[in-house]
């Protein structure tokens, strides 16, 4: 096996689990947004932004790709190969679930604005926490670039 | 800042109230206060009310795509439209129900042709019996023909259906289903059919023409009712003292509008008494900003309008919201067309969106610098074009090992710690506004270890000297601001219960600074990902397009116009909910900022 393939099975895990997650996140976030509009139809401002929080994190996956793609060439190094299956495994795993579960959080938010409470600000807050974790992922990605 | 208030509670003999306060009313200045009192049936009615016409004017809205504006209408039949819509909207429903069940008879009766309901009851009477039966095709015996007195009227999806007379006593073996006879013949319930269809079609008809004249007069009368509500609801409001020969009530005022009241209290020898706020009243909030600012306030009204007391933090984020949006929108050529847009629009539309349009061109200004920064002009990377600034500079960028993606993410860092240390500069302000020196001085120690550790840090970064020579000022920073984080941080408080709390402040500032501060590289991604979608269309335009001389062109265009326009609308979604999303969580958490305030809303007159 070239080293090559395992970098790009990396590669592939960073953008493609970080996206599903994304995708997923928006979705929940988006399902309850339309459940919410039918009692409360006002507050659409409110839905659109916590909906489309969890989108980041796609983001974060299609970025550290662009981060690392100096990289990808035909005589990588094994080094450098498993330094970018690493990178891909921990980004996309992570952008992958805290994607999802961000989503729950901001649906659940929703569903509250809908049904009257005000707590649009405190549920960006909430919503931020499992955001941090894909964050320090993105960065260890781009620390791990630093050092190939 | 928010504007400063006044509370005058005013007292007046109860006779003479409600003139005072249709009076006040036509002022228009003071934001009443309403004690928590159980609302009344009537105003509850009336409030309900006032929901069902917003809800006809709504319906009535939603026929046309662009409802015309009504010109000129008359404002007293207001009341008697919407009952009229009102009930016709009910008329409509039943209508529509009747309708439906009608059409299912219909395709029932459908199957069985014609016939006269007369000839059944002629038969009947000479002790015939009809009756109506089906079976699958399939099983159908054309001998039944010969055998019984029957005769098949249709054939569908494979079944048939037949009629057979029987005098009365006659039975068969027949394994058939009955039918049961519609009660009346197609051609009857066709009739009956297009009828109401005709009577639903006038309705509709009615509607339309509500929804092209009458929307006006709706609109008006729904203020009239508003209006009614909300002086119900003042003296439902008023308390009533003396055995019930005053009335009581008070409210908040501006303070540019104070002289306007002052002058007509005095004026009518009325009876007040003037306060300023205590720190627990709940104090409604008017903002005022000068005209960068003021565009973003609507922003304000998305998360939390500032408590009254603490610095209203509109003018700080505006400018940093604005680089931010900028920045990871990102796209010299988007910018172009936002600022164009906001400059065509302007004459077009009515007060309201044109302050939206000051927001948008402010925006699109921001984006076209850093557009012309990153580089990126409807995705076209311009450093690796050969353009002559951009070449130099991309040169120059290689020659450091460097290039303009990395140098933009360690840009947004930057911003990022800017803002937080920006807003923890704030929350001292902030913290010396509202509680004093003493308070603050928890917030001030950070704030020095924070600037001063960076200083130093970047002091030795950019002379050389390494950070050994520098032990001495970097041990007397972290001195001075460890006294003031951990004991002295509350002058009013013991320094042992002082060294606690900061300890725990302590533990939540390292991981909460950490934290935002990585927030900030979304800004980055955001930015670069927009930059390369929009080379990802451009490439896909050319390859796609093809060879032919005149179509591949026009091919070419519409895969641009259509992917820079998805482009533009994901990306701007983007470069607005995040930099929104970091001012209210990073720097408003950083600023200390608490929020909570009502909106000041006058009693005033509507129509």
């Amino acid at each position: 096996m070239e080293p090559i393939i395992l970098a790009y099975i990396g590669v592939g895990l960073m953008i493609g689990l970080a996206g599903i997650g994304s995708a997923f996140g928006v979705t929940i976030g988006g399902n309850a947004a339309v459940g919410a509009m039918k009692k409360n139809e006002e507050a659409f401002g409110n839905y659109l932004i916590l909906s489309a929080l969890p989108g980041t994190q796609g983001l974060y996956g299609f970025m550290g790709y662009f981060i690392l793609s100096g990289f990808l060439v035909p005589d990588i190094t094994w080094t450098n190969a498993a330094a970018i299956f690493g990178a891909g495994l921990a980004l996309g795993t992570v952008g992958l679930l805290s994607a999802i579960r961000q989503g729950q959080v901001c649906a659940n938010g929703i569903a509250a604005i809908g049904s009257g409470y005000n707590v649009f600000g405190k549920t960006m807050i909430l919503a931020v926490f499992p955001e941090l974790y894909a964050i320090i992922a993105f960065a260890a990605t781009f620390m791990i670039a630093g050092t190939l | 800042m928010i504007v400063p208030m006044t509370k005058y509670s005013f007292l007046v003999y109860h006779a003479e109230y409600q003139a005072f306060l249709e009076k006040l009313r036509d002022l228009g200045v003071a934001h009443l206060i309403e004690k928590q009192k159980e609302v009344t049936d009537s105003l509850f009615e009336q409030y309900e009310q006032i929901k069902k016409v917003n809800g006809v004017i709504k319906f009535l809205s939603a026929r046309f795509d662009d409802t015309p504006k009504s010109t000129s209408y008359s404002t007293s039949n207001g009341m008697a439209i919407f009952r009229e819509v009102e009930s016709l909207q009910q008329e409509v429903e039943v209508k529509q129900q009747q309708l439906s069940l009608l059409r299912k008879e219909i395709s029932y009766a459908s199957l069985w042709g014609d016939f006269s309901p007369q000839t059944i009851a002629q038969l009947r009477d000479k002790r015939v019996q009809l009756k109506l039966y089906s079976v699958s095709t399939r099983k159908f015996n054309a001998a039944w023909l010969q055998q019984y007195p029957i005769s098949v009227i249709s054939q569908q999806a494979g079944i048939s259906y037949l009629v057979m007379f029987l005098e009365e006593g006659q039975s068969h073996e027949l394994d058939l289903e009955e039918m049961r006879i519609p009660e009346r013949p197609v051609s009857e319930l066709n009739r009956y059919e297009s009828l109401l269809a005709g009577e639903v079609q006038s309705i509709n008809a009615r509607f339309d023409h509500h929804a092209m004249k009458s929307i006006g007069a709706l609109q008006h009368y729904l203020k009239e009712l508003t209006e009614d509500f909300q002086f119900k609801n003042a003296i439902h409001n008023t308390a009533s003292e003396a055995g019930g020969k005053v009335s009581f009530i008070e409210g908040w005022v501006p303070e540019q509008k104070k002289a306007q009241l002052v002058e007509f209290l005095d004026k009518n020898n009325m009876l007040y008494l003037e306060e300023r706020p205590t720190p627990e009243d709940k104090v409604p909030i008017l903002l005022k900003n000068k005209r960068f600012s003021k565009k973003f306030e609507p922003l304000v009204e998305f998360y939390s309008l500032p408590k009254y007391g603490e610095l209203d933090l509109t003018p700080f984020f505006a400018p940093f919201y604005m680089i931010f949006f900028g920045f990871c929108l990102g796209d010299a050529g988007y910018g172009a067309i936002m600022v164009l847009a906001a400059l065509l629009l302007k004459k077009k539309v009515d007060k309201g969106l044109r302050d939206m349009l000051g927001l948008v061109f402010y925006l699109g200004l921001s984006t076209i610098f850093f557009g012309i920064i990153g580089g990126t002009f409807f995705g076209i990377p311009l450093y690796e074009t050969g353009l002559p600034v951009y070449s130099t500079l991309a040169a120059q960028f290689e020659a450091r090992g460097t290039d303009i993606n990395q140098l933009l993410f360690y840009l947004a860092l930057i911003l990022g710690g800017i803002q937080i240390l920006f807003g923890m500069f704030l929350r001292v302000i902030n913290e010396v506004r509202q509680f004093g020196w003493g308070f603050a001085l928890g917030s001030i120690g950070w704030l020095m270890l924070l600037v001063g550790g960076g200083a130093l840090y970047g002091v030795s970064m950019l002379t050389g000297i390494p950070m050994e020579q520098l032990s001495i000022p970097l041990y007397i920073i972290l001195g001075v601001s460890g006294i003031l984080i951990l004991p002295l941080n509350n002058l009013g408080r013991n320094p042992l219960i002082n060294t606690g709390a900061g300890i725990w402040n302590t533990y939540n500032m390292v991981t909460g600074l950490l934290g935002d501060l990585l927030s900030y590289i979304r800004l980055f991604a955001l930015s670069i990902s927009s930059a390369i979608l929009g080379f990802v269309f451009n490439s896909i335009a050319v390859e796609m397009s093809g060879n032919i001389p005149v179509v591949s062109m026009v091919v070419m265009i519409i895969i641009l116009v259509v992917g820079h326009s998805i482009n533009l609308f994901m990306a701007g979604l983007g470069a607005f909910v995040h930099p929104l999303r970091l001012t209210f969580v990073e720097f408003y958490k950083n600023a200390g900022f608490t929020g909570g305030g009502k909106k000041y809303e006058p009693f005033k007159k509507l129509t």
